[in-house]
């Protein structure tokens, strides 16, 4: 018996009576159709009886279709002895119909801390409200968003500027006290120069709690992939989500749309697809290595980091003619093919980076003062990485080992040996090390690619568009994990395209990581988890300057400065 | 020990920054910069502006002027380069240019605008570029499978697809019964489709009395073509 039977027998064995259905579309997914009464229980068995991280969470409103609006928790199962670490994971997923006369449903939350997200912008965007969810403020819309009009609506048209109201945000009003001071910054946040408000709340000097308001940058790049492009347009798209990792979002796209439309995409386009995603993990953790030198006052660190990540930079624009936005995948395979001349002489590129890294890496991590401001600052104990679905560097910064490259391989990555390099502190510095050996086996991983390509088409054109077709894709991006849901439309349209990035599920768990450091401390920290919030606020064009916000002059900032940040 | 390492990896390598703009970039082959486009043979037919992701290209028919106008804008260009892959001819290519910053936004904007073709019976000018139509010739002379007889038809004229529609729906009715034909000709090609349905019900040949009840419009064409051909060949 395989192991994916396996696994339906044991829920249908212990859960079995809160189960309505089951569907295996896909020989690695499980859907489990729950009443909604019921979605509490079933989530929480999943979430801690069969090991299941919470991936994404997708609500969408299939009014038109089965005059409902539904939703559905994807968990990755991950920590169940039925598989070995090394096995393929499966994916479950806990579906549930929500009427519309009736918009509301139980929050996960209180016993799942990792869906507090998704339960808020599931509210803020189509306007189903998780009762019993402890934090009731906006999460994605902006604060002058009127009432009662939710973007994610099929009503709602993507063109569409509805009326500015006077705007309200309250940060954390339970943490204020006699003593404690709150220290505003942002709206252009220090480490990353991105925009965000955070409000650290410090008694002496000691961070006591920290608040945030982002999404800023919501550009509604869900509502665009859904209403304007054709699912063949929405690649490109996909790979303005993030300016760093955007060939991770269009290769997940892709892979999902290929997954719902069953197309099998021809070996060699795998095999390019890993060598590009390799590229991108490359450069960005470069660039993460050199800010993290950058806040730790050690710039010397960052100029040579940024110096050896231009040749990566330059490798890129040699295989897919440009630096950063590579345009490579499209449904079906990739658009440039990697010649025999161009693999050559990335392979020369790659000797000569590797040789500059490890030099370059030596020094930085044999230097103590560099060491001694990142050790033991920041630390996400295991326990709290596990009960927030943390993914990527900052997972296996805490000793968790999870990568979607081992547990749900892609491309070609079930063809490639490499290790999964994990620290057990789960301070700043064992993330740092997780990105600087990720880097190391990531030219290892090219390498092999380059080597074993086989030969063959680059892409195919055997497909056949499925109306309501679902698919799900994943990919392990240097932040962690991606993953895009679709639902396929008529007249080539994508009707659904959630888009979860991988900063979404680590920003929650930051608030955490300040606690008890110093106020010099947070800007290291928040930058630890390598936040990009571009990729975390993907969706609507917004003015934040319009409604009833006044305009702070400098002499207003000096006297608030003087003052200690008193409100 | 550090700080030795660090005088050592910085001498070694020396000065790593470029002079830029003082000095030439230079880009690797195939860099995918400014779409240029060929005004010497684009067709305006539009394959670029369906797959242009940001909708920067973009293509219009002035039915007045008698012109197909073809527009790229490269404010909004994003450089994939899906316009040269859907190309049929081979009319727009990425080039190496990259800089393209510039003080007005007339800078920023190519036109192309060809003729569009003339009706060779009503005399409007419709949907169809004239270039388009000699691209479409070109193909089916060097196809060896099109007979002579259907290419000395193509030549022989353009009609635009109003005036084709109409002589398919003529062609049907004489073909049905030589009634009312005159009357057909004056009238625009709409009402004659729902005159021709109205008979077509009471028309043996397609079932029985009364029973064609289908309301789609094309369904209608369909059928119109293929009596319109039997009829050519009878005669």
């Amino acid at each position: 018996m395989n192991k994916i039977s396996e696994l339906e027998d044991r829920i249908k064995r212990e859960i079995g009576n809160l189960i309505m259905n089951i569907e295996k579309p896909y020989p690695n997914q499980i859907y489990l159709h729950v009443k909604r009464s019921n979605l509490l229980e079933v989530c929480s068995y999943v979430f801690y009886k069969l090991g299941g991280f919470l991936s994404t969470m997708v609500g969408t409103d299939e009014r038109n279709l089965c005059s409902m609006f539904t939703l559905r928790y994807v968990f990755s199962i991950e920590d169940v002895d039925i598989y070995d670490s090394d096995d393929e994971k499966p994916w479950v997923i806990v579906s549930t119909e929500i009427p519309p006369d009736d918009p509301t449903f139980p929050s996960v939350t209180p016993k799942i801390p990792s869906a507090v997200w998704y339960e808020r912008e599931v509210r803020d965007l189509l306007g189903l409200e998780p009762v019993g969810h402890p934090d009731p403020r906006r999460l994605v819309l902006p604060d002058d968003w009127p009432e009662g009009v939710y973007p994610l609506r099929k009503e709602y048209k993507h063109d569409i500027r509805p009326p500015s109201i006077p705007e309200k945000y309250e940060f954390k009003p339970e943490t204020k006290g006699e003593k404690i001071i709150q220290v505003p910054i942002g709206p252009v946040h220090a480490a990353v120069d991105e925009p965000a408000q955070f409000r650290v709340f410090l008694d002496g000097e000691k961070v006591v709690d920290l608040d945030y308001r982002m999404f800023y940058i919501y550009r509604g790049i869900e509502k665009i992939s859904e209403s304007r492009l054709t699912y063949n347009q929405v690649p490109f798209i996909a790979e303005r989500i993030c300016g760093i990792c955007g060939n991770a979002h269009s290769c997940c796209y892709c892979q999902a749309v290929e997954q719902a439309m069953r197309i099998n995409v021809p070996e060699r386009a795998k095999y390019i697809r890993t060598i590009m995603l390799e590229i991108e993990r490359l450069h960005s953790h470069l660039l993460w290595l050199g800010i993290a030198c950058h806040l730790a006052a050690f710039d010397w660190g960052f100029m040579e980091f940024f110096k050896v990540r231009e040749i990566i930079m330059y490798l890129a624009e040699i295989l897919s003619g440009g630096r950063k936005t590579y345009g490579i995948n499209i449904i079906g395979g990739v658009r440039r093919d990697i010649t025999e001349k161009r693999a050559e002489k990335a392979l020369k590129m790659l000797n000569e980076f590797e040789e500059e890294y490890k030099k370059v890496l030596d020094t930085v991590v044999s230097t103590s003062t560099f060491i001694k401001r990142v050790k033991d600052v920041g630390v996400l104990p295991k326990e709290v990485a596990r009960k927030t679905s943390v993914v990527g560097p900052v997972a296996r910064g805490s000793g968790i080992k999870r990568d979607t490259r081992k547990d749900h391989p892609y491309a070609s990555y079930d063809e490639i040996d490499f290790k999964v390099p994990t620290y057990d502190d789960g301070d700043v510095l064992s993330r740092a090390l997780v990105r600087a050996e990720e880097a190391l086996e990531s030219i290892n991983i090219i390498r092999q690619a380059i080597e074993n390509m086989p030969s063959g088409p680059i892409i195919t054109d055997e497909k056949e568009y499925i109306n309501y077709a679902k698919g799900l894709g994943a990919v392990e991006a240097p932040r962690g994990e991606d993953v895009h849901f679709v639902i396929l439309g008529p007249l080539s349209k994508v009707y659904r395209h959630r888009i979860r990035a991988s900063t979404y599920n680590n920003w929650p768990v930051v608030p955490y990581m300040c606690r008890g450091y110093t106020l010099a401390d947070v800007p290291l920290i928040i930058a630890s988890i390598d936040p990009c919030y571009s990729c975390t606020e993907r969706v609507l064009l917004i003015d934040v300057k319009t409604g009833s916000r006044k305009n702070i002059s400098y002499d207003y900032l000096l006297n608030l400065c003087r003052k200690g940040g008193r409100l | 020990m550090t700080l030795k390492n660090i005088l050592k990896i910085i001498k070694e390598k020396g000065t790593v920054t470029l002079a830029y703009p003082f000095e030439p970039e230079e880009v690797p082959e195939d860099f995918r910069g400014k779409p240029i486009i060929n005004p010497d043979i684009c067709m305006g037919c539009g394959a670029c502006a369906n797959v242009c992701p940001p909708d920067a290209i973009m293509v219009f028919d002035d039915f007045e002027k008698g012109t197909k106008v073809w527009r790229i804008f490269y404010g909004r260009c994003i450089f994939c380069g899906r316009c040269e892959e859907a190309c049929p001819i081979g009319a727009i290519k990425q080039s190496e240019e990259f800089e393209l910053a510039s003080k007005s936004r007339e800078d920023l904007e190519s036109i192309v605008i060809t003729p569009l073709a003339k009706c060779d019976i009503c005399g409007r000018y419709f949907i169809i570029s004239e270039r388009e139509i000699k691209q479409a010739l070109e193909i089916t002379k060097a196809s060896k499978t099109i007979p002579p007889s259907i290419l000395e038809l193509i030549e022989n004229g353009v009609e635009c697809p109003t005036c084709k529609r109409k002589k398919t729906v003529l062609s049907f009715v004489r073909a049905l019964k030589p009634f009312e034909s005159e009357k057909l000709e004056s009238i625009p090609p709409a009402t004659a489709v729902n005159l021709v349905r109205e008979k077509l019900t009471f028309h043996s040949s397609l079932g029985k009395k009364g029973e064609y009840t289908n309301p789609r419009e094309d369904n209608i064409k369909g059928v119109g073509q293929n009596e319109g051909k039997t009829k050519e060949k009878s005669i």
